[in-house]
């Protein structure tokens, strides 16, 4: 039995009416087709919404602010984003998975002139499994989300780089009808499994911490 | 599912409410996992109540661990090279 396919063990967890769309659908991968929809149109805040144009800030190595509007999702709770719980907002930034696949290419051949023919496949074999591995949700740290808005091939959501923006910057967003894309029920769950797997997954056996009191 | 959960389950739609929260919108969104923990936070339950939600939250969580685990087996994080790759193509977006 593959170990997906016991999923009666999860009932406490997830209403039961949802576990087999959710058994399915994660017997469909890597097709995420199923991952997202258009902007919930009754709910106007949901945990995983895409904001585009959202602005964004980091800290580069420096320690100096680096601000730029990207699209983003947003990372908090539903139970924490109505007005009276809410002061700011958590989101992590998305790109494009086809030009940072491009970007990739560019950089493997960075300073590589006159490669032999098999070095050059060898950099396009790489470049293939790399895309695969992505576009499978393997990679812990990065959410690969299926074609929707501009992002005709897909994009890539960076759950390592996330920042914290005023709620206020979130109340705007929502009023100019910035929302592009919500979480399907079963997608929704495929985030949180994401999020757990990049959060939360078990340590290795030889990371020991204190017993405590 | 063991009497715990059922009673959990089963009681759950009594038990909480969400106009307690805000505006209620989007509760039927999450998880029973957080739920529960928002239901243990401010809902006056009897001491047995407590406990039944405190056991079933606690084996909840390790249970949703091991869907993630499940769901994503091959799951690794990016090796260094990696993190280079895609940490330089997002600074990238800077120039």
């Amino acid at each position: 039995m593959s170990p997906v396919e016991d999923f009666s063990r999860f009932a406490t967890i997830i209403p039961e009416e949802h576990l087999p769309a959710l058994a399915n659908n994660l017997r469909r991968i890597p097709d995420f087709s199923w991952l997202l929809d258009l902007p919930h149109a009754e709910i106007e805040r949901l945990q995983g919404d895409v904001l585009s144009n959202f602005p964004t800030v980091f800290l580069d190595e420096g320690g100096e602010p680096r601000s730029r509007e990207f699209t983003v999702l947003v990372l908090n709770n539903t139970c924490d984003l109505p007005d009276d719980r809410l002061d700011f907002i958590t989101t992590a930034p998305i790109v494009d998975f086809n030009k940072y696949l491009e970007f990739e290419r560019e950089r493997q051949y960075r300073d590589k002139n006159g490669l032999a023919d098999w070095e050059k496949r060898r950099i396009e074999d790489r470049l293939q499994e790399y895309g695969r591995v992505l576009r499978n949700n393997d990679k812990t740290e990065i959410l690969y989300l299926p074609p929707f808005s501009d992002f005709t091939h897909g994009a890539l959501v960076l759950l390592h780089l996330v920042c914290s923006v005023s709620a206020k910057l979130y109340y705007d967003a929502l009023r100019q009808g910035r929302r592009v894309a919500s979480f399907t029920q079963t997608g929704f769950y495929f985030l949180l499994i994401k999020l757990t797997t990049h959060f939360a997954r078990a340590k290795a056996s030889e990371v020991a911490r204190a017993n405590g009191a | 599912m063991d009497a715990i959960s059922t009673a959990v389950t089963l009681a759950w739609p009594l038990l909480f409410n969400p106009t307690q929260f805000g505006n209620g919108s989007g509760y039927r969104q999450s998880t029973a996992t957080s739920v529960i923990y928002e239901g243990r936070e401010s809902l006056p339950l009897e001491a047995m109540e407590l406990e039944a939600l405190s056991v079933e939250g606690h084996s909840a969580a390790l249970d949703w661990m091991l869907l993630a685990k499940d769901a994503l087996p091959n799951a690794t994080p990016l090796t260094s090279e990696e993190r280079s790759s895609i940490n330089e193509f997002f600074w990238s977006h800077f120039k």
